[in-house]
């Protein structure tokens, strides 16, 4: 599926939700922001969200430093 | 991760276009412009979105401003809103927090990340001593969650923050004042972008994203 991350169009396998999609991509649930088209997904609903073709989606990571 | 701080009045009249030149590289703004009467808040924080290249916005200290313009969430001021009280009244919100002192650092269950400072003398903050690295060090040490540094950092000194071990760095002036925003955007997030910051696909496919 066709998804734009962080501003770039990206052709992933297909996925059906926000959460797999971080799966997908190796990043931790809890130390993600997520925006979905514009909107904030809350955290806990990462594994319910579901996830569309052309979605435009944007993640900050809260990583810790070096 | 790089924080951009948008604080109003003090910004250049030509802020927005600086915002989309830097977006690239930011991974969320900041509208600061506690002086300012809500609705003039709302009108900057819909003219930050529309600049933002769909980048999240956080309004400082403001729930019902950043809940007015569809913000990704707020930053709260020492002595502002506790945390957990915008996370009750608004769950899916990315909140961060101000902090001064490594004491405090335990005590605030909501925060997503914590901003520290100021690291460096800064015109935001005229003759108040900085807190400096090692204080900024401490606190990271202590944090459950990730801390930026806020305060008089330059490019050149984004590094010695990372050596620190904070997760990022919050600018105002050294990207609206710099005579090239994305270049100025690129050096301040560039110490991190090694571990794979999430915009680091658009500097030519580094990261996991690609």
């Amino acid at each position: 599926m066709e998804l734009k991350l962080n501003g770039s169009w990206r052709e992933t396998p297909e996925l059906a939700t926000v959460g797999a999609l971080l799966d997908h991509l190796g990043v931790t649930h809890q130390a993600v922001g997520v925006l979905q088209n514009g909107q904030v997904v809350a955290r806990e609903a990462f594994d319910a969200q579901p996830l569309h073709g052309r979605d435009e989606l944007e993640i900050v990571r809260f990583v810790g430093g070096g | 991760m790089l924080v951009a701080v948008l604080d109003v009045p003090r910004a250049p009249a030509g802020w927005p276009e600086v915002a989309s030149q830097a977006a690239p590289f930011v991974d969320l703004f900041v509208l600061r412009a506690k002086t300012l009467p809500a609705a003039e808040q709302v009108r900057l924080g819909s003219t930050l979105m529309a600049a933002a290249g769909g980048r999240p916005v956080l309004v400082a200290d403001r729930l019902d401003v950043a809940l007015a313009i569809g913000a990704a969430g707020v930053h709260l001021p020492a002595g502002g809103l506790e945390p957990m009280t915008v996370r009750r009244l608004w769950p899916s919100a990315i909140i961060s927090r101000a902090v001064h002192r490594a004491e405090e650092v335990g005590q605030l269950p909501g925060a997503d990340w914590l901003v520290f400072g100021h690291l460096f003398a800064t015109r935001s903050k005229p003759g108040l001593p900085a807190r400096g690295l090692e204080a900024a060090a401490e606190v990271a040490r202590r944090s459950p969650v990730p801390v930026v540094g806020i305060g008089g950092v330059s490019p050149a000194r984004a590094r010695e923050v990372h050596l620190a071990g904070l997760a990022g760095v919050a600018v105002v002036d050294a990207l609206w004042l710099a005579p090239d925003a994305a270049a100025a955007a690129r050096a301040l997030a560039a110490p991190w972008l090694s571990g794979g910051r999430a915009g680091a696909t658009q500097e030519g496919g580094e990261g996991p994203w690609s």
